[in-house]
C-alpha cells in the first residue's frame, strides 16, 4: 500500500467513516448465524480466513467472508491482517536507550499517519504547570452530578467481583460473580 | 518495568532527588525541618550506598501524600500537553469517569478526569485520582463503551496504587515525602525534583503486571458501571491493528505489553462469563458534547 493510501485511510479511520475493516481469523473457529455459541453453525472457518469487519455487539464481531457468508464469531478469535507488523511487547534495551539520550532531538521513528503523539520528547521538556492543574480541577463532579448521568442513561450498578489474575485463577464457579 | 530499565529509573530517582535536596541544602542559610536531615545524609553518601539506602527507607505514603504527588505528576503532565479548550468535553469525561470511579472502593478520591489536547493515543494516571485521556484517544473511540473500559483501566491503576508504588519501589517514600514536604512549602529545587520522578516515571512505564491488573480491573469497573465489558478488549482489538512505528501510538507501545498479550488475557479470564450482564455501549460522542453544552 502506497504512503498516501496509508494516510487516507488512517484519516478516514480517525474519523471513523470506515465501516468494514480486514482481520484474520487466529485460529480455525465456526462462523455462528447470531451472537451466541448456541447459535446454527453457518461455515467453519479455517486459521487465517480473511474477513471483513462488519460490528460488534459485546464479545462478538459481525463479519462477511470472501465468498458472501455473514455471521457472528468471537472478537477475540480476530487478528489484524498486518499481524506480522505488529509490535513486539515494550523492549528493555528501547526503554533504556531512550532513558539514557533524553534531550536528544532525533526521531528516526517511521510516520504512518502523519500525527505525532506527546512523546518521550514532550514529558522530558515538561516543565510543570499548576495553572492548568487548577482549571482541570474546577471541571470535577461530585458524586450526585455522576449519579444523575448514570439515572439518565438508565445505567444500573452491577455487583461484580474483581477477576483474579490467571496464574492465581482457579477453577471458576457461575456464582463466583454475583448478578444485580 | 525490566530490571536493568528499573535499575536505571532507580539511579535517576536517586539522582534527581539527592540534587535536589543537597542544592536547597548548600543554598539555604538555614535547616528547612525534615529536609535538613536527608540533606545531610544525602550529601555524605556515594550513589551506591544512597541507593541502598533510599530502598531500605520505605514507609508507606498516607493518602494526603499521595493526593499530593498526583496532583504535582499532574502537573507534569499537563506541562507536556494542555487541556483541550472545550468546557463542555472536560464536563462530560469527568461525569463519565466520577460514575465509573464510584463503582469502586475508594469512591471518594478527588476524581478529576482531563482530556489532552494531543492528536497521538494515550491515557495516564496520576496517584490520588487524576486521569488523563488524549483528543486522539477520544476521536478513535468506537462508541462510549470503549472510553468507558480506557477510563476504568486507568481507574484501575490509581485503585491499586501503581505508580504510587513503582515510586516508592524505587526511592522509598520517606525521602519523597520530605522533598514533598519541602515541594510544598515552595522550595523549588525539591519541586523541580518531583517534576523529574514524574517525567522518568510516565516515559517509563510501569511493570507490564501492572498494566495486566489494570486490564482486569478496568473490564469489571466498566461493566460495574453498566457498560459493555467488551469495550476495552475492543480498544485492544484497534491497537493490536495499528503500527509501533506510528507517531501517534508509540509511547503507548513503548510503555505497554503488546496488545495481543493483553487480549489473550483477558479472553482466558472473561470466556463467557459476563455475558450475561447489560452492555450499554453508550451514545455517541456529539450528542454527549451537546448534552455538556449548558
Amino acid at each position: 500500500m502506497s504512503r498516501k493510501t496509508m494516510l487516507v485511510l488512517a484519516g478516514l479511520l480517525a474519523a471513523g467513516i470506515v465501516q468494514a475493516e480486514p482481520a484474520l481469523t487466529g485460529r480455525a473457529t465456526e462462523l455462528m448465524a447470531q451472537a451466541q455459541s448456541d447459535a446454527a453453525v453457518v461455515a467453519s472457518l479455517p486459521e487465517n480466513t480473511r474477513v471483513e469487519v462488519l460490528g460488534r455487539k459485546g464479545a462478538w464481531s459481525e463479519v462477511r467472508t470472501a465468498s458472501g457468508q455473514s455471521g457472528w464469531l468471537r472478537m477475540a478469535m480476530l487478528k489484524p491482517t498486518n499481524a506480522a507488523a505488529a509490535p513486539s511487547s515494550s523492549n528493555a534495551i528501547g526503554t533504556l536507550q531512550n532513558l539514557l539520550s533524553s534531550g536528544r532531538t532525533s526521531n528516526t521513528a517511521t510516520v504512518t499517519t502523519g500525527v505525532r503523539g506527546l512523546s518521550e520528547k514532550d514529558l522530558q521538556n515538561a516543565q510543570a504547570n499548576p495553572a492548568e492543574l487548577e482549571k482541570m480541577q474546577q471541571f470535577a463532579v461530585d458524586r450526585r452530578t455522576a449519579a444523575g448521568f448514570a439515572q439518565r442513561n438508565r445505567l444500573v450498578p452491577q455487583s461484580l467481583e474483581e477477576l483474579p489474575a490467571p496464574t492465581a485463577a482457579p477453577a471458576q464457579s457461575d456464582n463466583h460473580m454475583v448478578g444485580g | 518495568m525490566h530490571k536493568l530499565a528499573r535499575n536505571v529509573f532507580k539511579i535517576a530517582i536517586a539522582m534527581s532527588l539527592a540534587g535536589a535536596v543537597t542544592t536547597a541544602f548548600a543554598q539555604l542559610p538555614f535547616s528547612i525541618p525534615g529536609l535538613g536531615k536527608a540533606a545531610e545524609k544525602v550529601g555524605n553518601l556515594n550513589l551506591g550506598s544512597l541507593i541502598g539506602n533510599l530502598t531500605a527507607a520505605t514507609r508507606e505514603a498516607d493518602e494526603p501524600e499521595e493526593i499530593r504527588l498526583g496532583q504535582e505528576f499532574a502537573a507534569t503532565l499537563l506541562g507536556a500537553k494542555p487541556l483541550v479548550a472545550n468546557p463542555p468535553l472536560q464536563r462530560y469525561i469527568n461525569t463519565l469517569g466520577r460514575w465509573l470511579a464510584l463503582q469502586t472502593e475508594r469512591p471518594d478520591l478527588p476524581w478529576t478526569f482531563g482530556v489532552l489536547d494531543d492528536a497521538g493515543f494515550n491515557a495516564f494516571a496520576t496517584p490520588g485520582g487524576y486521569i488523563f485521556v488524549t483528543r486522539g484517544l477520544v476521536e478513535r473511540m468506537r462508541s462510549e463503551a470503549e472510553l468507558a473500559g480506557v477510563l476504568a483501566h486507568e481507574i484501575g491503576h490509581v485503585l491499586k496504587k501503581h505508580h504510587l508504588r513503582a515510586v516508592q519501589k524505587n526511592a522509598g517514600f520517606a525521602l519523597i515525602g520530605d522533598v514533598l514536604n519541602a515541594a510544598g512549602r515552595g522550595n523549588p529545587e525539591a519541586r523541580g525534583a518531583l517534576v523529574n520522578v514524574g517525567r522518568k516515571l510516565y516515559a517509563s512505564g510501569l511493570d507490564q503486571g501492572d498494566e495486566f491488573e489494570a486490564d482486569r480491573l478496568g473490564v469489571v469497573i466498566a461493566a460495574r458501571g453498566g457498560f459493555d465489558p467488551y469495550g476495552l478488549p475492543a480498544v485492544l482489538q484497534t491497537l493490536q491493528a495499528q503500527s509501533a512505528n506510528d507517531d501517534s501510538f508509540s509511547l503507548l507501545f513503548k510503555t505497554h505489553p503488546a496488545p495481543a498479550a493483553r487480549i489473550e488475557m483477558l479472553d482466558t479470564l472473561m470466556k463467557d462469563r459476563l455475558d450475561w450482564l447489560p452492555a450499554f455501549t453508550g451514545k455517541p460522542l456529539n450528542a454527549r458534547l451537546a448534552e455538556f453544552r449548558r
